[in-house]
């Protein structure tokens, strides 16, 4: 009896010393009718007619009552690659799809992501004539509530088919006075994305995943060169094991790029890198650099400076922001000449305007400070909410419609809550 | 682990001091097991480490104090409160419990607990309260390997009644999955010092939620491994 006791609990210590890795893989789709002769990608100006706010009638219980659906682009291996994007209500879910069309249908085919477990599946609509695809092809003609049925189906990896059907209801709430920003380039490692956190093929997918902007974490190497990457150290939670470890700013560049990969086998990227996808192969408008390290700043001032003239003669609307997240950032801010007209974000509120600070982070966890925000406002700063993850918390931050924008790791909730809202 | 160390040179300590007052000690407090309708209790500490999912590169070893009453009210019924802290967030847990077999070799209970749990976090970046219920039905069992030396094997389900968080003047209540998640622990008890007895434990809990980690308000739904260290001494 003993003996069988003992050895019910040392296996039992055996089997709960295993932690559960866990993934969430991008689904293989192949989808004979989508890629079948006489179909041809949709093109832009179509696309963008099939965004909107629609009711979800069939699969409603999987993702909710809404979706709302936007068409974004990017640059990929010198290609335009024109995504259609669903936000949907329940469960921070996504889903990311490209379309094409014959002469009479259009398809969509793609997968879905429910961020808040690990489920994924393949998502397939299609709109048939009648049911849209002849009132989107004609530019001329308004979209009204119920003029586009799309019907198809998702299916989670290993399951049945499930239906889905969106009616159209209304265009997507105009977003050019609030910013839908993603945590990290897009989103974190650690919510098993298909890309790493901090990474230029996370910028591409950031506005897949319904960002208009980005925060992105700001380190040192040893031969000062600004680089992208969140944690202090290098560490198994961001980067493939090779035996490197200890403190980042010890590497050289060299080192970091030659010896160092991210979790999906990518570089650990310079901050150049990360802003010339930003500028030349995405939509993003807004980008918050968040200094993790302690000292001089000038590197990252003439990059920033760099890229603004950059964009101002692409003629393009960016923000780039220098992020001070405390008082030793500040001292090295204020250090930099003419500190006063340079960019910058303060998530200290008693400092901005000694700083002269473009905008306020402000730290969810204080809830809505609505005094403080007005009294920004009124002499013209923004004010930016970082980093509300909880859905019921972004649906009430995003319903007080005092925020110029809300930094998120889920920038699809975000999306959802903003599009679909008044 | 210089931590632990330290730890464990208090509890000596502690034992060491309380002993010289005490001629007996209870030989087990978990151990499914009547001795006596008498008040017994135990004090030590719990560490448990942050998961990665969670609390990405923050990985430690969180402290939480503990103090356990236990108290037969029969042969067959027990009651055994239990207070856990962290300070700035804390649980109460009231458990009660029935023996379904106890001979001398071995001893099997079923026990029901419910808990409540709150925390407030204020600094210049936090404004913070939260609040929630748990229920924890857990069955153990027990053999008693030598005169002084017992071990227990428990098991329990993790049940999420009810959990609020406010930020500021906002608020919301969540409405997550009652299950919650379920634990398996392991516990030895055995003589330390003197006459003072000690329990080392280990609880592996695997739930997507643990209440010391509320303020991070995770979203994440999967079941994520806590494991748990226990210390504690009998007096």
């Amino acid at each position: 009896m003993k003996r069988k006791f003992i050895a019910i609990i040392f296996s039992g210590i055996l089997f709960t010393s295993c932690e559960k890795e866990f993934t969430a893989l991008v689904p293989e789709n192949n989808w004979d009718e989508f890629t079948a002769a006489g179909t041809s990608p949709l093109s832009d100006s179509i696309g963008k007619r099939i965004e909107g706010v629609y009711e979800i009638s069939k699969g409603d219980a999987m993702f909710g009552g809404s979706v709302a659906l936007k068409w974004v682009w990017t640059i990929e291996n010198s290609d335009t690659v024109y995504t259609l994007s669903g936000f949907f209500e329940k469960d921070n879910s996504y889903f990311i799809a490209s379309g094409r069309r014959t002469d009479s249908i259009i398809l969509v085919n793609g997968y879905y992501r429910k961020m808040v477990n690990t489920e994924t599946g393949v998502v397939r609509l299609k709109i048939e004539y009648e049911k849209g695809t002849l009132l989107i092809s004609d530019l001329s003609k308004p979209i009204g509530s119920d003029s586009i049925i799309i019907t198809g189906n998702f299916s989670q990896i290993g399951t049945e088919l499930d239906s889905l059907q969106f009616i159209y209801k209304r265009p997507l709430r105009d977003d050019s006075n609030f910013l839908i920003l993603a945590h990290r380039c897009g989103g974190r490692t650690s919510d098993l994305l298909p890309a790493a956190e901090n990474s230029v093929n996370m910028v591409l997918l950031s506005t897949k995943l319904g960002a208009t902007g980005i925060e992105l974490d700001v380190r040192m190497t040893s031969d000062e060169v600004p680089i992208v990457y969140h944690d202090e150290t290098l560490n198994d939670r961001l980067i493939q094991p090779n035996g490197m470890m200890g403190n980042i700013a010890n590497y050289s560049y060299a080192q970091i790029r030659d010896l160092v990969r991210l979790t999906d086998g990518q570089t650990i990227p310079s901050l150049r890198e990360i802003l010339d996808v930003v500028l030349l192969q995405t939509s993003l408008r807004f980008v918050w650099l968040d200094v993790k390290y302690y000292g001089s700043l000038q590197l990252v001032y003439e990059i920033q400076q760099e890229y603004l003239l950059k964009a101002s003669q692409m003629n393009r609307d960016l923000v780039l922001l220098i992020g001070i997240p405390d008082q030793d950032v500040q001292q090295n801010f204020i250090a930099l000449p003419d500190y006063l007209n340079i960019p910058s974000l303060n998530e200290r509120y008693d400092e901005i305007i000694n700083v002269n600070s473009n905008a306020w982070g402000a730290p969810w966890s204080l809830g809505v400070m609505r005094p403080e925000i007005e009294s920004l406002h009124s002499i013209g700063k923004k004010v930016y909410v970082w980093t509300l993850d909880s859905p019921a918390f972004i649906e009430q931050y995003v319903s007080e419609n005092i925020y110029d924008g809300i930094l998120s790791n889920y920038p699809c909730k975000v999306a959802h809550s903003y599009y679909v809202g008044p | 682990m210089r931590k632990l160390h330290l730890l464990v040179l208090l509890l000596l300590t502690m034992s060491t001091f309380y002993s010289h007052g005490q001629e007996t000690s209870r030989g087990f407090i978990v151990y499914p097991k009547f001795q006596s309708r008498e008040l017994h209790g135990s004090y030590g500490i719990t560490f448990m480490t942050t998961p990665r999912v969670v609390t990405e590169e923050f990985h430690r070893r969180i402290p939480a104090g503990e103090f356990s009453v236990l108290k037969f009210v029969s042969e067959k019924f027990y009651l055994n409160p239990r207070l856990r802290f962290q300070f700035i967030q804390n649980e109460l847990i009231l458990s009660g419990g029935y023996l379904l077999q106890s001979t001398d070799k071995y001893g099997i209970a079923f026990e029901l607990a419910g808990s409540v749990w709150a925390g407030i976090l204020r600094s210049d970046a936090f404004d913070r309260k939260g609040y929630g219920f748990m229920c924890y039905p857990a069955l153990k069992a027990g053999v008693q390997i030598k005169k002084d030396l017992f071990l227990t094997l428990k098991g329990e389900l993790i049940l999420n009644l009810l959990r609020r968080d406010v930020a500021g003047e906002v608020y919301q209540s969540l409405p997550s999955p009652l299950y919650s998640g379920q634990a398996l622990s392991f516990y030895i008890e055995q003589p330390f010092v003197k006459s003072t007895f000690i329990v080392l434990g280990f609880r592996a809990m695997y739930c997507d939620f643990y209440w010391q980690t509320w303020t991070l308000n995770e979203t994440f739904e999967e079941h994520v491994f806590y494991p748990e260290i226990k210390v504690q001494l009998i007096i």
